[in-house]
């Protein structure tokens, strides 16, 4: 008995130091902020859907970061809050429908109402400190003229995941313009 | 010069004969002696007179008697007629007496027989003449010789006797005669009497079992193998090997039967056909009745057991009575009438008259009781039949009926009998049935019914067709249900559905729950204490302010 009370003692020292590590809380982003749909009125608005397509290796809730040519980072403790095509999505209309070019519907009530379709190559964090977002888009009602793809990159102008999450934000707005300015 | 003396003959006359002389008159006294000697010592000549001198020479052949040698033939020559020969033999002195009027004389030379092989030292030696002595007292020279030798040779003891047999038996000279399956004697010679159309059979019985004939004794004829189907079953007999082949009798007294005083030399007896027949004779007495049978008698015969509660008492005497009443045989309602012969002896009643008397009236007294003769069965195979007596309490009899002297025992169906006439009857019956019109009647009946069948069977087909056709409605009418009721559920599940959405929900839910786990699961994977223990490893990666360095 008198071995046994001071192993007892060194096990719950030991677990109790290993509960006592400092934690790191997981964030979570939210890539669309609540804003309403104010379309332009000074502008024709022609119905649109959008379909948005996002690669493969962001179909999963962490952050992305680049750290070298072929190798990426996903941030355990850094999330979004959705499904990152939703948020893209929820995003895109909100910009597009701020041009006042398109007002994208969000429920199919016609099937003859033409379709914006985004392809989405990279959308992350690169290791030159800069977020990316590139792919293609296109208008199923003429693909051939219509297919353009798109590059656009923005610096980081702060460090953090957070700055990293509005500098995408804007991205998506770049490509709103984008394919606004060129219909 | 010298002088010889001479001298002069003196001749004198001889007085007496010569002794030189008596060597020659010895001899001719030794001379004669010898010739008296042998005519005095040799033996008469005798005359024998044979069929044939096969085998025989002058000079060399050999009579014999008892493998002795007691002459010679001396010379063989044709008889007058040329149909036989005749031998002139020199029989020796000391033989002389043998030479009797009933001595026989016979050629022995090699034979083989169904009786055996004799005669072979002869194939060396040479055929020879055997004689065998004669009982008579009178002396004889000229002889005939016998054709073969005499199955029993004279002297030899034992008794003759005479067989007389009725029916076709072909027995033959040396066919064997046994008692208890010993060859005790031999059938000697056959005689018909065309008169009586009887054979009879000189047969010989070597002693010392000639002893066992005695007045009781029956004789049987036990030749090859005999088969007896029955109403006692089946009986097979076979006397001995050489019976099997040839012809035989034996004999012997019945059982139960007193031996009696022994026969005397050339006793006649009978030949019965087999040893039942023979035994039958043990008891003398019979008392004889009549049945009257109604039904047919195929398979009864004489001989045939009458029995009384199985134990035989007698047998069937005849089945072909001769009626003197007049009746006629195709008449219906005629009864076959069967004689038959009860034995006192049997029942333990003396053998004699009284005891047929007392069997007589024990008989009449049962007869008024009610005992009666059925008719049995007693060999399902052949057929044969028996008698049997039985006592039937319900059937009285007043008075006993007589046909043609005799009383007549009633008679009573057999079982199996009336069974089978009733059957033959019931047949009867059918056969005179009116089929020509059942039979029109009939097929008058099933066309109608043929008809039928086709009408309903085309009403079955309609019927058939209906339900079908009522059946695919039915069924076009349940699919189109089971199609709508697809459609609902399915579109309860489509893309703008309420449930797909949700359905949506719980799987995108799932997937970012999944999601959350991979990192989790990841540590487990690479360091499973990570749960424990700190890993030592952070997430320390943070984006940067972009300072215009490319890496």
């Amino acid at each position: 008995m008198k071995i046994k009370s001071p192993l007892l003692l060194f096990f719950v020292l030991l677990l109790s130091s290993c509960s006592s590590a400092p934690k790191q809380n997981t964030q979570y982003y939210l890539l669309h902020n609540h804003s309403k749909l104010s379309p332009n009125n000074n502008v024709i608005n022609k119905a649109i859907k959008v379909e948005i397509t996002i690669p493969a290796y962001l179909h999963q809730p962490n952050l992305v970061i680049k750290l070298s040519k072929h190798n990426l980072h996903f941030a355990k403790n850094h999330q979004w809050a959705e499904p990152l095509k939703h948020g893209f999505y929820k995003s895109l209309i909100s910009d597009i429908s701020k041009t006042g070019i398109y007002t994208p519907l969000t429920t199919d009530i016609s099937t003859s109402i033409p379709s914006l379709n985004v392809a989405i190559e990279h959308f992350h964090i690169t290791e030159n400190s800069m977020v990316i977002l590139n792919g293609q888009y296109w208008f199923d009602d003429d693909v051939a003229s219509s297919l353009k793809r798109f590059n656009l990159q923005l610096p980081l102008e702060q460090d953090g995941y957070e700055h990293a999450v509005a500098q995408l934000r804007n991205l998506i707005t770049q490509l709103s313009l984008k394919i606004t300015s060129q219909q | 010069m010298t002088t010889e003396l001479t001298h002069d003959a003196k001749l004198t006359q001889m007085k007496s004969v010569s002794i030189i002389w008596l060597l020659p008159f010895i001899a001719l006294l030794v001379g004669a002696w010898l010739v008296y000697y042998n005519w005095s010592t040799q033996g008469p000549l005798i005359t024998i007179s044979l069929a044939s001198a096969d085998g025989l020479e002058a000079g060399k052949t050999n009579i014999k008697s008892h493998s002795v040698n007691i002459g010679r033939v001396e010379s063989i020559s044709l008889n007058d007629q040329f149909d036989g020969v005749i031998i002139t033999a020199r029989i020796a002195k000391h033989a002389e007496h043998l030479l009797v009027e009933d001595s026989q004389f016979w050629v022995v030379s090699p034979k083989i027989t169904l009786s055996g092989v004799s005669g072979l030292n002869t194939l060396l030696s040479g055929s020879y003449i055997e004689i065998s002595q004669g009982a008579s007292n009178k002396k004889q020279l000229i002889f005939k010789a016998l054709p073969n030798e005499p199955l029993t040779p004279q002297g030899t003891p034992g008794l003759h006797i005479t067989l007389n047999s009725k029916d076709q038996f072909a027995y033959s000279v040396g066919d064997a005669i046994t008692y208890k399956g010993l060859n005790v004697g031999r059938f000697e010679n056959v005689y018909f009497n065309l008169e009586e159309r009887v054979v009879y059979y000189n047969a010989f019985i070597n002693a010392p079992y000639h002893k066992l004939l005695t007045k009781n004794t029956k004789f049987w004829n036990i030749s090859g193998l005999s088969l007896d189907f029955n109403a006692e079953g089946a009986t097979v007999n076979i006397g001995s090997v050489e019976t099997l082949i040839t012809n035989g009798v034996s004999f012997g007294v019945p059982d139960g039967m007193e031996f009696g005083p022994q026969v005397s030399e050339r006793h006649y007896f009978d030949i019965f056909p087999n040893k039942k027949t023979a035994d039958a004779l043990r008891y003398k007495q019979w008392v004889k009745y009549v049945i009257l049978v109604n039904d047919t008698i195929r398979g009864l015969k004489a001989g045939a057991p009458v029995e009384y509660k199985g134990i035989i008492i007698g047998q069937v005497l005849s089945t072909d009575l001769v009626q003197d009443n007049g009746s006629n045989l195709m008449k219906q309602g005629y009864k076959v009438p069967v004689l038959i012969g009860l034995q006192p002896g049997k029942i333990g009643l003396p053998d004699n008259e009284e005891g047929a008397l007392l069997m007589v009236e024990q008989n009449d007294i049962l007869i008024k009781k009610g005992l009666k003769a059925t008719l049995r069965t007693g060999n399902l195979l052949t057929g044969s039949l028996y008698i049997d007596l039985d006592h039937f309490k319900n059937s009285l009899n007043n008075e006993i009926q007589q046909y043609n002297n005799y009383s007549v025992i009633p008679t009573m169906s057999d079982e199996f009998t009336h069974l089978t006439k009733k059957a033959g009857e019931f047949l009867e019956s059918i056969n005179e049935l009116d089929l020509a019109s059942f039979e029109k009647n009939t097929n008058g009946l099933l066309q109608e019914f043929t008809q039928t069948i086709k009408q309903f069977q085309q009403v079955s087909n309609n019927f058939n067709t209906l339900l079908v056709s009522a059946d695919q409605e039915n069924i076009i009418k349940q699919l189109q249900e089971t199609l709508v009721n697809i459609s609902k559920v399915t579109k309860d599940f489509s893309a703008d559905s309420p449930n797909y959405q949700e359905l949506q929900n719980a799987l995108n839910a799932m997937t970012s729950v999944m999601h959350e786990l991979t990192p989790l699961l990841n540590q487990l994977k690479n360091r499973p204490n990570g749960l424990i223990f700190n890993s030592g490893f952070e997430d320390n990666i943070q984006p940067k302010k972009h300072t215009g360095e490319s890496k």
